[in-house]
């Protein structure tokens, strides 16, 4: 059981163990060694935030023992310790392929990678907002170097315009969210989640300085129409790294959306159809693209789009169906997506290639690689007994419950689409004749395929056994569309 | 009041001016613009008439200005400070020169991030004097990245265009 005071050392521990790591950087397999343990050691703490809060239950702590209003507050509920869980066994798993295949020999990863867990772990217990804006710079900053280590040998301009584009995208982000921030701080008076509670909700003055806040973290989250920056930069990276980032950095982004909303608007349902309006767009846009391109990777960024459409839906719809069907997409997408980017970056590293029609005929040559390509993309698209079928059918079920027929058929129709664009890989990568042009046609290693193939079995294990997690999914959305608890944890009272 | 208001407007419209440009340094200016009048502005959102300093005790809070949107503005130059320095190193790795610009060549209707890098020919670059002494080592700003081999090989490709480059 984790008590309350131990919630900022959760935050604070990965970026001391950053710290020794850029000491070790000249022991290699030492540092990859320390962070594997550092990582499975936070994968710990979130299981053990997760059995002390699955009731319910919110833990909050005044940092440095400080009274309210001078203390920052932290804070975790469910959603925040699922969050944590799930971030940190995606953070391992990537660490894992970046090791076998070689990235994390580039130096200073292991190091980036420990202060990377430290800031996104910080940004989802964080109950304060001007402390929400830091930590997501904590993240960003060993993001921002690790972008620059990754190769993909697809020449050197493309890759260094792809990283322009990621940082100066995220930095204007970033001075948005702080402009936000400040007038919020100059609207309301505080920047304490608690104080905030229902003040955008209760002033129009408040709304609108929120709404600069929500616009700032609709960008990080590549939300329609302000997601062109990611089918730009992330199929660039290198397979590690594009894993790394669709399971963190878009997902910190989407998790504050939801806390915000439910906190600081209090779920107020004026301007819920402008979420339903936006990320019904997100949705078929992102498919759209994803239909047009020609790469296995940027198809699978375009999908990203598309999937943040599904799952901002469920805040969009904020109802507890809704709402805990949204958290389940969004736990089940990061597993699925990471599985996907890894076994496409695997064929993309045994092969050297990337487009669809240079590599073809992998089915019979390579089973592994096929069947988990296979799991992931059908779990995408959302075929059961995978868990994107349980998430789609909660997903679709909860438009239908609130009323929102649209937005029902848009999901089933852009699914469909799903399947169209994933066949478009599955055709030209895996089926096929092998080329005989290719004299030294490799295989991919098992140890690069392995990383992928766990996260596959992610995704069959949520979509057999889908009721823990869902039910913990519904306790996290009933702490959602009731902030109470939450609130009352926060002001300490 | 009016004037802290002009301030912030000049500074965030010079600042998107700025990041609407083609090459990174002018980019980089804009966003120290760009963060120079969002600082202003959180220090406008704590209030401006109030200016004793929150220091010693007895404090009339009437008069006291508010040390948190400081404190704020604090994080945020150091934020901005280290940042600012990243992209000063991403502006002079990878091409020699500072701009994005490429020439597709009739291409411009294709989606140019699915151009490779090989087919896409890149301006010869403007050559410069920099003046001053000739520099001891290629990029002393660059040693921590342990990739100081590749980092030749690129500077010696890309002294090779540019001696390409004059015989023209």
């Amino acid at each position: 059981m984790i008590p309350a005071y131990a919630l900022p050392l959760v935050a604070a521990w990965p970026i001391l163990v950053g710290g020794v790591l850029i000491g070790l950087n000249r022991f290699r397999r030492v540092s990859q060694a320390v962070l594997v343990a550092a990582l499975l050691v936070n994968l710990a703490v979130g299981v053990l935030l997760i059995a002390t809060l699955h009731d319910g239950t919110v833990l909050a702590h005044q940092v440095g023992g400080w009274e309210r209003p001078l203390a920052i507050v932290f804070a975790a509920d469910l959603f925040g310790a699922l969050m944590v869980t799930a971030t940190g066994a995606l953070t391992l798993i990537s660490a894992w392929f970046a090791i076998v295949s070689g990235q994390a020999d580039r130096a200073y990863f292991p190091a980036m990678v420990a202060i990377l867990t430290g800031g996104v772990n910080g940004a989802l217990l964080t109950g304060d907002l001007f402390n929400l804006f830091v930590f997501i710079e904590v993240m960003l900053l060993p993001s921002y170097a690790l972008l620059v280590m990754a190769h993909r040998g697809r020449g050197q301009l493309m890759q260094v315009t792809s990283s322009r584009i990621y940082v100066t995208v995220n930095l204007l982000a970033s001075t948005l969210l702080l402009a936000g921030i400040g007038l919020v701080y100059g609207v309301v008076g505080s920047v304490n989640l608690g104080d905030l509670a229902g003040a955008a909700s209760a002033s129009s003055e408040a709304a609108i300085a929120f709404t600069v806040v929500l616009l700032a973290l609709a960008i990080k989250a590549a939300a329609f129409p302000v997601h062109g920056w990611l089918p730009r930069t992330y199929p660039f990276m290198s397979p590690a790294v594009s894993a790394l980032f669709s399971g963190l950095h878009t997902k910190v982004a989407i998790f504050a959306l939801f806390r915000l909303y439910a906190v600081v608007f209090d779920g107020d349902e004026r301007f819920l159809w402008v979420g339903l309006v936006v990320f019904s767009l997100t949705m078929v846009f992102g498919v759209l693209g994803a239909i047009g391109e020609n790469d296995a990777r940027a198809i699978l960024s375009f999908h990203m789009v598309s999937q943040i459409g599904y799952i901002l839906a469920g805040l969009a719809l904020f109802t507890p169906l809704g709402l805990a069907a949204g958290l389940f997409y969004l736990l089940h997408h990061m597993f699925v997506k990471a599985s996907l980017f890894l076994s496409a970056g695997a064929v993309e590293l045994a092969h050297g290639r990337h487009s669809l029609g240079e590599v073809s005929g992998l089915a019979r040559r390579e089973p592994l690689v096929a069947i988990t390509f296979f799991i992931a993309a059908l779990s995408l698209a959302g075929i059961p007994p995978f868990s994107g079928f349980v998430a789609k059918l909660g997903l679709i079920v909860a438009a239908l419950d609130a009323g929102q027929v649209v937005l029902a058929i848009v999901a089933v129709v852009v699914s469909i689409f799903t399947i169209l664009s994933m066949l478009k890989i599955w055709g030209a990568m895996f089926l096929g004749e092998p080329r005989e042009a290719e004299p030294d046609a490799g295989q991919v290693p098992k140890r690069l395929i392995l990383p992928a193939l766990a996260l596959a079995g992610v995704t069959v294990a949520l979509g057999l056994g889908a009721e823990p997690l869902l039910a913990l999914c519904r306790v996290a959305a009933a702490g959602l569309s009731d902030p109470t608890g939450y609130v009352e944890a926060v002001m300490g009272s | 009041m009016i004037a802290l208001a002009l301030g912030i407007g000049l500074l965030i419209g010079g600042g998107v001016f700025m990041i609407l440009r083609r090459g990174l340094l002018r980019v980089i200016v804009g966003f120290v613009l760009l963060s120079h009048g969002v600082n202003l502005l959180i220090v406008s959102a704590g209030g401006t008439d109030r200016r004793d300093a929150a220091l010693g005790e007895d404090l009339d809070p009437a008069l006291v200005a508010d040390p948190l949107p400081q404190a704020f503005v604090l994080t945020a130059i150091v934020i901005a400070f280290a940042i600012t320095v990243f992209l000063l190193v991403l502006a002079i790795t990878g091409e020699g020169d500072d701009d994005t610009r490429i020439e597709l060549e009739g291409r411009e209707l294709e989606t140019p991030h699915l151009i490779d890098a090989e087919e896409v020919v890149v301006p010869p670059r403007r050559h410069r004097d920099p003046g001053g002494p000739a520099p001891t080592h290629p990029h002393p700003y660059l040693d921590w990245a342990d990739d100081v081999d590749e980092i030749d090989d690129l500077d010696e490709a890309s002294d090779a265009r540019d001696a390409e480059g004059e015989a023209r």
